[in-house]
């Protein structure tokens, strides 16, 4: 986002308005308030995240008995789960280029990456529910099966949600919604999708590869 | 490189890029040894910190551009204040400045919150 000067008022909001939604409340702060937003509720994931994290690290480094990972019997499908990592990861190129394609004024490509996006979660959605139900062990299988779960499960979570963002979010481009000069509705679903991939990342890396 | 990876959805896709590589540096060094994918963490790690503080001293000033609002018999006159401008000296300055002109004054003056409360609030 580049920062600008708009013509400013008496009452100091903008003179040529915006032409829709209530008159823009007085902003002084350094961080537009959706961007704040965004900002602070996935920090505030991201702690959530540290503590599932956390409690793998005690299952698996501080636990005398866990000589190998993963734990026998079981067994983890780290190549199914390298697939899914390699569509969520080429959702965050779609996603891209769909804000890339708003900031130019071109619909059809910002109706496409979001289209594409959500094919492409919930792809990986399914294929991961596909996956629990052949892995062979469940939350209750010990402490690995329930931190297994557990964070793969919080991932799918924010996976769902971050698929409804974007559903609105195509909804709304298909309406006409969105304009290279405003175009929030898509950029902050954008920064949550990129989250939701970079903690898909570190869940893999750590849990399947090594 | 090393900025606000949630100051804009371009920022979040190249921190997504970042990680990417991270990781792969990291996974790919572990499977040669256990001790070198530990090394290559503490490497990568290292250096993503080491540019995190480069970075927060060097990043360059934010460019902003108006545009010319008014007439050409307009000036603007931008006034950087460090207390106040009620003084006497300030305004027969800006008397002298908008001789035969329209005059647009802004007055920037230094904010008295606390940096929590200017950054999170709508108080100046």
């Amino acid at each position: 986002m580049s920062a600008h000067a708009e013509p400013q008022g008496i009452d100091g909001h903008g003179v040529a308005g915006h032409g829709h939604g209530p008159p823009l409340a007085n902003q002084s702060s350094r961080v537009s308030a959706s961007v704040l937003g965004m900002f602070l509720f996935i920090g505030s994931e991201a702690m959530l995240f540290g503590a599932f994290f956390t409690a793998y690290f005690f299952v698996r480094v501080v636990n005398p008995e866990a000589q190998s990972w993963p734990l026998e019997p079981f067994h983890l499908p780290v190549f199914v789960a390298g697939v899914n990592t390699a569509i969520l990861v080429t959702s965050s190129f779609t996603m891209h280029w769909a804000l890339q394609s708003v900031k130019r004024g071109n619909r059809a490509g910002l109706q496409a990456g979001l289209v594409l996006t959500l094919l492409m979660g919930m792809a990986f959605l399914v294929t991961q529910m596909l996956e629990y139900a052949r892995i062979g062990f469940n939350p209750g299988d010990g402490a690995f099966g329930t931190i297994f779960f557990g964070l793969t499960g919080l991932h799918g979570a924010h996976v769902f949600v971050g698929l409804t963002l974007l559903a609105v979010a195509t909804v709304r481009a298909f309406r006409g919604h969105y304009t290279p000069e405003h175009h929030h509705g898509v950029e902050i679903p954008g920064i949550y999708w990129h989250f939701v991939d970079v903690m898909w990342i570190v869940v893999y890396a750590t849990i399947y590869l090594i | 490189m090393a900025r606000n990876p949630l100051r804009s959805e371009a920022e979040a896709f190249r921190f997504v890029l970042l990680t990417a590589g991270y990781f792969a540096l990291i996974v790919a060094a572990a499977a040669i040894g256990r001790w070198i994918g530990v090394a290559m963490f503490l490497l990568l790690t290292g250096l993503a910190i080491w540019r995190l503080t480069r970075s927060a001293e060097a990043e360059p000033r934010e460019r902003t551009s108006v545009p010319h609002r008014g007439g050409a018999d307009v000036r603007r006159i931008l006034v950087v204040a460090n207390e106040t401008v009620g003084g006497g000296e300030l305004l027969d300055v800006l008397r002298r400045r908008a001789e035969g002109v329209r005059e647009e004054v802004l007055v920037v003056t230094p904010a008295l919150n606390s940096p929590l409360r200017r950054w999170a609030s709508d108080e100046d």
